[in-house]
């Protein structure tokens, strides 16, 4: 039980609403992490998100304190910066989101 | 001798080049000579980056002439360099050099170039010499709130516990206010329908037809709608700019493209592209949670 509640993810989004935070399963921190495992070095500059809108997600390990955030073809993990050019592991993790948040890859990416 | 000519003009594609030399090149080089000194303000139009033609970047190969740098630009009659802008013998240079017996008039790039290419220099040369990002300042709000964003953005409790109503209303709750919850009428659509009558409920005053103007009493804020999505709100500071607090990120007194807000209506609000209503906040008069 308590592992279950171990991963937590969000969409940093919104600014009248609470972003959402959703809990997400060992096997699919699992299947993300494996994303992450094949992502390479990023070396090129990196994109500010703009003030108001989509502004990235993040996967956070709650018992280690580990996050890693993703936005724009770009996925860190502390100072540990990686690329991702066809937004892999950002489309993933958005597709974790319930259903009822309203909260997708195709929703987040390709409109807002 | 012999000169490379760049016709600096595209973005995406690579900018068309054209060397001339011999005779031709001499006679460039003559009506380039520099001259008269520019402004300063004029030099710093002509330097900063524009999209279209830019002028003509000239490199000397071979054999150089010592009154000029080795690479330089030239554009409405000024040539830049390394050492700074002076104007041109010929303040026509480029007349000359785009003419149909020009040296430029062999830069062959695809059908219809030569038109689109004299249509961007006489653009380029009309262009006002305008400072980036001038702001029409409006008038003063005595009795708005100061901008005052070190205190908002704390990286803490006050920061990520206050939202964009919170900003907006000056109001303090850490708890992510939201419109309408305290008075128990809280917003059940993302619609400006839903949101401003709410916003009512908390005793925040519809101000539809404030046109941008400071409310004799309290202070404005606007409304905008993310429709179905999500709700914004602006306020309108003493200086009579306008700031914002996106969620849980930090104040701000610029939009989504970076340019200070004398206007919301107008600002660059991402996918909050509905604007709702101006309100008015009188001090001590609201309540929100």
């Amino acid at each position: 039980m308590e592992n279950k509640q171990q991963w937590i993810a969000g969409a940093k989004i919104f600014s009248g609403r609470p972003d959402p935070i959703w809990t997400i399963n060992e096997e699919t921190a699992g299947k993300l992490l494996r994303v992450w495992g094949g992502l390479m070095p990023h070396r090129g500059p990196i994109l500010t998100p703009p003030g108001l809108g989509y502004r990235g997600c993040f996967l956070q390990e709650r018992q280690l304190d580990r996050r890693w955030e993703a936005y724009e073809g770009v996925v860190s993990l502390g100072a540990e910066i990686r690329s991702d050019p066809h937004r892999s592991f950002e489309s993933a993790l958005l597709n974790t989101a319930p259903p009822n948040s309203g909260i997708s890859a195709s929703v987040v990416l390709n409109n807002r | 001798m012999s000169l490379r000519i760049t016709i600096d003009v595209f973005s995406g594609r690579p900018n068309p080049l054209v060397e001339v030399s011999g005779r031709q090149a001499k006679e460039v080089l003559e009506r380039i000579k520099p001259e008269g000194a520019l402004s300063k303000r004029e030099v710093e139009f002509l330097a900063r980056p524009h999209l279209g033609y830019r002028g003509l970047i000239f490199e000397q190969i071979g054999v150089q002439t010592r009154s000029l740098p080795r690479t330089f630009r030239v554009v409405r009659g000024t040539m830049l360099g390394p050492d700074g802008a002076r104007r041109t013998a010929d303040e026509d240079l480029e007349d000359f050099l785009f003419r149909r017996s020009g040296p430029l008039a062999k830069a062959k790039v695809a059908p219809g170039f030569q038109r689109f290419l004299a249509r961007e220099v006489v653009r380029f040369h009309r262009a006002k010499f305008k400072s980036p990002h001038k702001v029409h300042k409006p008038p003063r709000c005595r009795c708005a709130p100061d901008y005052e964003p070190s205190w908002w953005n704390d990286g803490g409790q006050r920061q990520f516990g206050n939202n964009c109503y919170n900003y907006s209303t000056n109001y303090r709750t850490d708890t992510f206010a939201q419109p309408g919850l305290a008075a128990g009428a809280m917003y059940t659509a993302l619609t400006c329908a839903s949101v401003r009558p709410a916003a009512i409920a908390d005793d925040l005053i519809a101000k539809p037809g404030a046109k941008n103007r400071c409310p004799e009493d309290g202070h404005l804020v606007a409304l905008v709608i993310a429709p179905g999505w999500d709700f914004h709100w602006y306020r309108k500071g003493e200086d009579g700019m306008w700031t914002h607090k996106p969620g849980g990120t930090p104040a701000t007194n610029v939009d989504n493209s970076g340019h200070l807000i004398p206007d919301p209506r107008t600002a660059d609000r991402g996918p909050y592209t509905s604007f709702c209503t101006f309100m008015v906040v009188k001090h001590g008069h609201i309540k929100i949670r």
